[in-house]
């Protein structure tokens, strides 16, 4: 079992139900694709524990949970929607962890970033857990990365 | 309390100076060198004053920076230095500007992104502050400070033309 994994599982599941109505379950796939345009919205966790939260999945993905939060069809769901929702979700899972941590900690405004080919990385930082989800034969991934010493956690994201 | 330009300005100098020996000026324009791959980094702040600061340059001058920093030549250096010293960079500047903010407010770690294609939203931050410099290559770099308000989200966008 990896760090807060349970609860990580525990929020997402709970998250997903109760804000989009959908069902989700733990997969053991990996996010990323070559060909998708792939988005990742993170946390920030700072103070006696100081990490990060990512979620990430590809594009489209991410559009059918923008248009399931502010209940508005799909091809009208613009990039700002995408990145709210994106944001808004991490920031639920960020907000519940660190009630898991220990205190005080903080966790920073949500940031996200998308495209099709990019290198996202935390230098200082490595990865103590890390969830895939499916939804409906699809793919999401939550993550959690720790500051330390060892080597940095590299986010990679390559047009095929 | 807000961060004037001013306090960028000479916060960016001094740093760019003390840390690398670089003599550097506002510009107005930035480079035109759109085609480049191109590297930010950024901090967030939260507590009594909540937003991020930014900075991106092309990948490039990135190596220039982590050349200057680490004493190694231009053509050694891995995308591992460049991180390091992107990162570290807007430590300082972050540290640094920190004094001008309401305390007490707590500083992330940096995160650092480098691609051909790619946009970096903070959703809720709004552009308070923009500033380009130029060191002497003919390439520039930006500073860039965001608030957090309810106002539309500032994008950060970088395109391969």
């Amino acid at each position: 079992m990896e760090f807060l994994e349970e609860q990580i599982v525990k929020v997402t599941e709970d998250v997903w139900k109760r804000v989009m109505g959908l069902e989700i379950k733990v997969a053991d796939e990996d996010v990323g694709s070559g060909e998708k345009e792939l988005i990742a919205s993170f946390i920030q966790i700072m103070g006696s524990w100081d990490g990060t939260v990512i979620l990430d999945c590809d594009k489209e993905f991410s559009r059918l949970l923008a248009s399931l939060i502010f209940n508005m069809p799909k091809e009208e769901v613009s990039d700002e929607e995408i990145w709210d929702a994106l944001g808004e979700l991490v920031n639920i899972i960020a907000g519940n962890l660190k009630a898991h941590l220990p205190q005080p900690c903080y966790i920073s405004l949500p940031a996200t970033v998308g495209g099709w080919d990019y290198m996202l990385r935390f230098p200082g930082s490595h990865e103590v857990s890390q969830v895939v989800f499916e939804c409906g034969f699809q793919f999401f991934g939550v993550t959690l990365l720790k500051q330390g010493e060892s080597a940095p956690f590299t986010k990679v994201v390559k047009h095929s | 309390m807000q961060i004037t330009e001013d306090q960028i300005v000479i916060v960016t100098k001094d740093v760019w100076n003390t840390v690398m020996g670089l003599e550097i000026k506002t510009i107005k324009n930035g480079d035109a060198e759109k085609d480049q791959k191109r590297v930010a980094s950024f901090i967030q702040i939260m507590g009594n004053w909540e937003g991020s600061i930014i900075l991106d340059c092309t990948q490039h001058l990135s190596k220039l920076f982590a050349s200057k920093m680490f004493g190694m030549p231009l053509d050694e250096i891995r995308d591992e230095e460049i991180m390091d010293a992107l990162g570290e960079l807007i430590n300082i500047v972050a540290g640094n500007l920190r004094a001008f903010l309401p305390q007490p407010c707590q500083l992330s770690l940096p995160a650092v992104i480098d691609g051909w294609d790619y946009t970096l939203s903070f959703p809720g931050g709004k552009g308070v502050n923009q500033i380009l410099f130029e060191c002497g290559t003919g390439q520039s770099f930006g500073i860039t400070i965001l608030k957090q308000s309810e106002s539309e989200p500032f994008s950060k966008v970088v395109k391969p033309t």
